[in-house]
């Protein structure tokens, strides 16, 4: 199993540069890039905020492709994938929904606005977060992973529809002023700031999709092993 | 400033608990697995054992 | 072909076996009306609010009914082993969903008929509204929400609380569908604005699902 591997192997030496490079992107997000000059220290939360955003939409992207891999193959393979992309995909989404309102308390003096990109996340957290639950509820056996695959097709078409829906329905209100983006224009050392923190958090995102693909693996292994010991003990 | 030291620990904070249920999950199956180990111990012991 | 026969007789049956035993039909339909009636408690029925809301009001009791009519589409399967029999031939796992989307349709446009009414009465609904348009609107939109809502019902039939994971599955799905419904709606109670842009992304939004549904029924409908 995968816990047993020893110190050496490269897996650790994996784990060890993520880290490495999170502590790394920690000194340019707090110290190296210099403070912004209309929100102050706030605005460092955009080093965490953005890239987490990244991390969110690239294992939820693996998701999709996981998934729609299975249902054209079967292969357990997809469905761990599938499985790790999603939960994986939902922790960085309510870091991306817990750190963004802490930033727009001060900076807009709200915590919430329905604009497209917002309301599009918060969907998008609660589909996935449903695909999990109906997973967890539906027994363990082969339809499961279907069902979930299916799901996550489902969603993956609808994410795009969702998008154009949601910013048609905003445009015909009108919208609170957003500043033009953060990334309108960044200062050198803010870009390296956040290219570094995206890489760190794009790591993460792919250690913690490798451990839990390996446990999905490893607990379906088990999970057949532990149904031909029950057929041993009852012949 | 308290709300970036905030935004940073859920972000941490967050990764963590992952991590957490991760590690209790492989818990969870290594006990699995020593039960499995023990369970076919005693099967090929017992009376069908070659 | 004998996929369409396949499909009309699952309607038909499950149509028959709500009309049958009425009581499932007419506590639907009794729930709907408290629901109308609730939010007319709720929500003081001035005609500011009905202009500001009346979309979403006349929806989110739509959706209550639709909830209600959609957890039973597979809750009559259960405990029969009605499905065995029609699921020999894998194509035809389609014409099933098919027929089962079409009994939810036509009972939820049943319920909607009975709130309709309801709505324009207790919420005073303006004298000008366009109501052919919330009509056509009502049969697009519960299109949306039968088709998905038939297929995760499907999806949840093998599942533990099956009552509570259906809206959690169904409603973030249809979140563009709803958006639409709810604006068209609007406009044509109110007369502002243009629907049009609406009513192309539901019938958008129709055909991609169904098509979806259709081309992914065999995942979803299967005896273990």
């Amino acid at each position: 199993m995968a816990s047993t591997s020893s110190l050496r192997s490269p897996s650790t030496w994996v784990f060890a540069a993520t880290l490495g490079l999170l502590i790394v992107s920690l000194w340019w997000n707090l110290v190296g890039a210099p403070t912004e000059a209309t929100m102050g220290t706030i605005q460092r939360i955009f080093y965490y905020h953005v890239p987490s955003a990244a991390a969110a939409w690239t294992a939820l992207l693996l998701n999709a492709g996981a998934s729609l891999w299975y249902l054209v193959r079967r292969s357990p393979v997809a469905d761990a994938l599938a499985l790790a992309g999603a939960e994986v995909g939902l922790a960085f989404l309510t870091i991306v929904l817990i750190t963004g309102p802490i930033w727009a308390r001060p900076v807009w003096g709200v915590w919430w606005v329905w604009d497209a990109r917002l309301t599009l996340t918060l969907a998008m957290w609660v589909m996935y977060a449903s695909y999990l639950i109906l997973r967890q509820l539906t027994p363990p056996g082969s339809l499961q992973p279907r069902l979930a695959a299916a799901l996550a097709v489902f969603f993956a078409a609808d994410i795009p529809i969702d998008y154009m829906s949601i910013r048609w329905w905003r445009t015909q209100h009108p919208s609170p002023v957003l500043f033009g983006g953060p990334d309108s224009g960044l200062a050198p050392r803010m870009l390296t700031a956040l290219l570094i923190s995206m890489a760190a958090f794009l790591a993460v995102m792919g250690c913690l999709v490798w451990l839990r693909y390996r446990q999905e693996m490893a607990r379906g292994r088990l999970a057949a092993l532990r149904q031909r010991q029950l057929l041993l003990e009852e012949s | 400033m308290g709300s970036l030291i905030a935004a940073y620990t859920v972000a941490w904070g967050v990764l963590m608990l992952y991590v957490l249920t991760l590690a209790a999950r492989q818990r969870k199956l290594h006990r699995t697995l020593q039960k499995l180990e023990s369970a076919s111990a005693t099967t090929t012991t017992g009376p069908h054992a070659r | 072909m004998g996929e369409w026969r396949i499909a009309a007789a699952v309607c038909a049956r499950d149509l028959r076996i709500e009309l049958r035993t009425r009581e499932a039909l007419l506590a639907m339909g009794f729930y709907a009306l408290l629901v109308m009636v609730i939010f007319s408690f709720a929500f003081s029925s001035d005609a500011s609010l009905t202009l500001r809301a009346g979309g979403g009001l006349l929806w989110v009791a739509f959706l209550f009914a639709s909830l209600v009519a959609l957890d039973r589409a597979f809750l009559r399967e259960a405990g029969e082993s009605s499905l065995v029999g029609l699921q020999i031939a894998p194509a035809s796992r389609a014409a099933i969903l098919a027929g089962k989307f079409a009994a939810s349709y036509a009972i939820i446009l049943g319920l909607e008929a009975i709130l309709m009414p309801l709505f324009a009465v207790l919420f005073n609904t303006p004298r000008h509204a366009d109501w052919g348009g919330i009509i056509f609107t009502a049969l697009l939109g519960t299109w949306a929400l039968a088709a998905n809502g038939t297929y995760f019902s499907a999806m949840c039939a093998h599942t533990r609380q099956r009552a509570l994971l259906l809206p959690l599955l169904l409603l973030p799905v249809s979140i563009p569908a709803i958006l639409a419904m709810v604006q068209a709606t609007q406009v044509y109670l109110t007369g502002e604005g243009m629907a049009n842009y609406w009513l192309q992304l539901l019938i958008g939004y129709d055909v991609i699902f169904t098509v979806l549904a259709w081309a992914l029924a065999d995942m979803v409908l299967d005896i273990e």
